[in-house]
């Protein structure tokens, strides 16, 4: 059953759209990701769905429950900002009550529940502290506790960790995820982070410019871009594409690229046989799926321009073609920069965009 | 090292011609003030016989005790209704949107590029025709016309750079609007609140130019009564020392014991 169910939202700044028309289902207990560049529309769209901003077009529903005409504290929403929005002016304790009191819950079971969350976050030594006593993580560790405080019917996050150092946006990272998975509360989480959205969510849904470019779940918008953008969007280190052209030979089709030319494997071509309307292509392969090889068959060769050692792996960039070509290969690959090797890829898993409308083909 | 030291000796050079300067009139008027009337006819520096007659005459040839209460009032209301309106209009200008809100923030500019005495004709005819002139409420709305731009400019400013994710989480916890910015706005506000309170009340006690003109002998204030005493004449040199100093104390106090808060406040 839907918790969350947006239809045809729609929200505009002056000229300037959004949310165009967007459709959301997000599930009972689910995680989802709100994945996308800045202005997107992302903020926007988890806004509205608070109440904070009110849309043009569209309705919201949280349960059975239209809230497009509901104030905020009346959504059953609980939110954690992106600059963490502690009350300066109160101890974490006080925060953290704050809701509670604002809905006439008894003093007993105020405190109950407050230690109850500080214990899950284990932050019961900085009841007693104000904002400015503690930490970045320290402060989002308490939003978060006055989020899960409420027992709300939903979480809504706005970046609630892009404030925060490298190291403690892992730790919270976790601790979020955990915790989603411990009291099951449906969770929308707004990220232009990638990696964030990839490891912490159940589902991905993707942006650009106000609209939605994929749900689903992370292996398949990383496995399955619907589009070039998204493919270019989602993944680490960043995609390759190349631009090439489709040529049948007999039951055959070959994929002619300006480097070299690659017999595409059956379920490619059946694949492609139903979708491709030109012969004008881009393949995207990501640099994981990259074979340096140095003897025997290779698609093409490639002049080592720059290795970056990452600790287990090196991101090797390569002269192929016109353009740069990433590479990651296992840390003992025996290369060096100026050296010509063969480059050969795993065909089960490349990506053929239509050149002209940038949609998937297989 | 040597650069150093004349740097030093200069800066307090520079300091201590400057403190003189400004304290000077002060000392002499707190000497003045022990003085007999004859004495400072004389002439001379320190009293030979100093004595409480300047400060008895204030209250009993001068009767200014009730000038006094009258600053005290003036002043505590000048200061309320500043504070009052002076959130209700920063919050509207520093954190909503409305039609027209332009043209409310170049009034607001436009109220304090001129002068006090630019105005002192058209608000003495104002509030003479609204049955307002001697009224205690006539010299407040008079002041505060005049003081209400400052105000609603520093706590706009104050208001605008607050982030509006703390009113927003504020919303999504329970409260109304209004209910977060009583709730969590307005105590988050206290430093700068506090700081233009005493800055307002500081307007009101000091005010000359519009209370001098707008209230009669019965609600007349300390500042316009000196002006009085100086007019009238009547030699009590004493007199009028011992009325500015007392005039002056509550200044004083309030700049020495809450300059830090004022500062600090200003700044947050």
């Amino acid at each position: 059953m839907s918790v969350v169910k947006i239809r045809n939202l729609t929200k505009y700044f002056g000229n300037v759209i959004a949310c165009d028309h967007i459709d959301i289902d997000v599930k009972d207990g689910e995680f989802l990701a709100l994945l996308g560049p800045s202005g997107c529309g992302k903020t926007t769209t988890l806004r509205c769905i608070a109440g904070l901003e009110t849309p043009e077009e569209g309705d919201i529903f949280i349960g059975d429950l239209r809230v497009n005409d509901l104030e905020p504290k009346d959504r059953d929403i609980a939110m954690v900002f992106q600059n963490i929005a502690l009350y300066p002016h109160m101890k974490a304790f006080d925060n953290m009550a704050f809701s509670l009191k604002m809905r006439g819950i008894p003093k007993s079971e105020r405190h109950e529940r407050v230690l109850d969350a500080a214990k899950m976050l284990q932050i019961e030594e900085l009841l007693y502290r104000k904002p400015d006593q503690m930490s970045g993580g320290q402060q989002q560790r308490v939003a978060l506790a006055r989020a899960i405080v409420r027992k709300p019917k939903l979480f809504l996050m706005d970046e609630p960790l892009s404030n925060l150092d490298a190291l403690v946006r892992r730790e919270i990272r976790t601790e979020i995820k955990r915790l989603q998975r411990k009291i099951g509360t449906t969770t929308i989480y707004v990220t232009h982070d990638q990696e964030e959205a990839m490891t912490i969510s159940d589902r991905i849904l993707v942006m650009r410019d106000g609209k939605v470019q994929q749900i689903g779940p992370p292996m398949e918008i990383y496995n399955h871009p619907s589009n070039k953008w998204v493919g270019s969007f989602v993944g680490s280190p960043k995609i390759n594409f190349y631009e090439g052209s489709i040529i049948e030979k007999k039951e055959k089709m070959i994929l002619e690229l300006e480097w070299g030319n690659i017999s595409l494997p059956t379920n490619i071509c059946q694949s492609l046989k139903d979708n491709l309307k030109s012969q004008e292509v881009v393949i995207g392969f990501r640099p994981q799926i990259v074979k340096i090889v140095k003897e025997g068959k290779a698609i093409g060769k490639a002049e080592v321009d720059i290795l970056e050692p990452l600790g287990s792996e090196i991101l090797v960039h390569l002269k192929l073609g016109n353009d740069v070509c990433r590479a990651l290969v296992p840390i003992d690959t025996m290369i060096t920069e100026g050296e010509v090797v063969g480059i050969d890829l795993d065909l089960q898993r490349i990506l053929i965009f239509d050149k002209k409308t940038g949609m998937a083909l297989f | 090292m040597k650069r150093d030291l004349s740097y030093t000796f200069t800066a307090y050079l520079v300091l201590f011609v400057l403190i003189v300067f400004n304290l000077s009139p002060i000392i002499y008027m707190i000497i003045l003030s022990f003085k007999p009337n004859a004495e400072i006819l004389r002439g001379g520096f320190l009293p030979e016989q100093p004595t409480l007659e300047g400060f008895i005459s204030v209250f009993t040839r001068w009767h200014m005790a009730q000038n006094f209460v009258n600053s005290l009032i003036i002043a505590s209301l000048t200061c309320i209704i500043a504070i009052l309106a002076g959130i209700f209009g920063a919050y509207l200008l520093g954190r909503l949107n409305f039609p027209g809100k332009f043209i409310f923030v170049i009034a607001i500019i436009v109220g304090f590029s001129y002068p006090s005495a630019a105005i002192l004709v058209s608000v003495y005819i104002n509030l003479t025709a609204l049955g307002l002139y001697g009224s205690y409420i006539g010299q407040v709305i008079a002041i505060c016309s005049y003081e209400l731009p400052y105000v609603i400019w520093i706590l706009k400013d104050f208001f605008t750079r607050l982030p509006k994710n703390i009113e927003e989480a504020a919303m999504v916890d329970g409260c109304t609007h209004l209910g977060a910015f009583l709730r969590v706005v307005l105590p988050i506000s206290r430093p700068a609140i506090g700081a233009i309170a005493v800055l307002s009340f500081l307007s009101g006690w000091r005010n000359f130019m519009f209370t001098s003109i707008l209230s009669t002998p019965k609600t007349m204030p300390v500042a316009p009564k000196l002006y009085h005493m100086i007019v009238l004449g009547l030699n009590d040199y004493s007199g009028m020392m011992a009325a500015t100093l007392l005039g002056s104390i509550p200044t004083i106090l309030i700049y020495v014991a809450l300059q830090k808060y004022v500062v600090a406040g200003l700044r947050s």
